[in-house]
């Protein structure tokens, strides 16, 4: 895991919606000239621009391969996977590396003060505890705040951390558990294809409408 | 020394899961009989056009939408590609999604998911997930490039 903080060269400007993400090349043609897009994890309050990188094919080895001052051409940022602040209650389904535009909405929101009036509960599902990503700096931001909860799961080990739960798949049962009523509710859900597609099917089969589901899934 | 069998012959296994890839029927008859595809654009009167892809994976998209102004909702949704199968496929459901049942509206076809696309299809590889997401991401710019033109007019 490595978290590439950019600043801007000239004249360009960080303007972006916390959730979104943004395509990343090389200048040369390391990686064949390839285009990938990475959820920003920055906020937009921050002086630059952050991308956290799990390592996993080719592209994202030679991002890890990257020297300080190297440069990059980062596109604008697109997508719409933000909640509006009209939604008051809204629940956030993070599969592993999938934690990254959550985090930046996460982040972003306690800045501005927004947890006081919406309610977030962020399910986290990593495969061990070491996987957590801002795992301190989202313990850090639900502590003080009432309206923001973090449930966190683990799939392949089991800790005695306090903080840490469940050792299982995130299913609709957990959910269901933690929350006692669906209905009303707005779900994002960002990780895995086979995490997304799978708790899509299950939100929806609980009679979760369409319009109240988000997804964002890496591949 | 046992030779691995091949329990079926003539199809496609993907490497990491060692599941099928067969496609299904819904996904070969969008391939084989793509519909809303347009050709040549020349004479089509639109109301916002979105391109996506990445020229240099081999990719593109480009799409077209009309939209009817009293209601909002896409009347018209053309397409092509330069794409795989499951794009093809996948887009070709796209566009019937968009305008059947006198059409969705603009505001709700932006929350189009992939998944929505995979489950009228039967299903895609895992692998072809991405295919799918093309055609979406085309539909959504046209519908900004659409919305752009209406504050404009």
């Amino acid at each position: 895991m490595l978290t590439l903080k950019f600043s801007p060269v000239k004249s360009a400007t960080l303007s972006f919606e916390p959730g979104q993400f943004a395509l990343v090349s090389f200048l040369d043609n390391r990686a064949a000239g390839k285009i990938r897009a990475y959820s920003i994890s920055s906020v937009p309050q921050d002086k630059f621009l952050a991308l956290t990188i799990k390592k996993l094919g080719a592209f994202s080895s030679a991002l890890h391969n990257l020297k300080i001052g190297e440069r990059m051409n980062i596109s604008f940022p697109a997508g719409n996977f933000y909640p509006q602040e009209s939604m008051k209650n809204i629940v956030f389904l993070a599969g592993g590396i999938g934690i990254t535009p959550f985090y930046s909405i996460i982040k972003d929101w306690a800045n501005r003060g927004l947890l006081s009036r919406n309610k977030i509960t962020l399910f986290y599902s990593s495969k061990t505890k070491k996987e957590i990503i801002f795992f301190k700096e989202l313990n850090k931001i639900a502590d003080p705040s009432p309206n923001f909860k973090v449930i966190y799961l683990l799939t392949r080990e089991k800790t005695k951390d306090k903080r840490i739960k469940k050792f299982s798949r995130l299913n609709v049962k957990t959910i269901k558990k933690q929350l006692k009523i669906l209905k009303g509710k707005y779900f994002f859900i960002c990780g895995p294809i086979e995490f997304v597609n799978d708790l899509w099917k299950e939100l929806k089969k609980n009679g979760v409408k369409e319009n109240f589901i988000k997804t964002e899934a890496f591949y | 020394m046992k030779k691995k069998k091949n329990k079926k012959i003539g199809d496609v296994i993907g490497k990491n899961k060692g599941k099928s890839w067969l496609y299904t029927g819904i996904v070969k008859d969008h391939f084989f009989h793509p519909r809303n595809v347009l050709l040549d654009e020349t004479n089509y009167q639109y109301d916002g056009k979105g391109i996506a892809g990445n020229p240099l994976c081999g990719d593109i998209m480009a799409l077209w939408i009309k939209v009817d102004p009293k209601t909002q909702k896409i009347k018209d949704c053309k397409w092509r590609t330069y794409g795989c199968a499951s794009a093809i496929s996948a887009t070709s459901m796209l566009s019937v999604m968009v305008t059947e049942k006198g059409g969705i509206a603009v505001k709700k076809a932006l929350n189009l998911k992939p998944q929505q696309i995979i489950e009228r299809l039967g299903g895609l590889p895992e692998l072809k997930f991405h295919c799918s997401v093309l055609g979406l991401d085309a539909l959504k710019e046209a519908i900004n490039d659409y919305l752009k033109n209406k504050e404009t007019k």
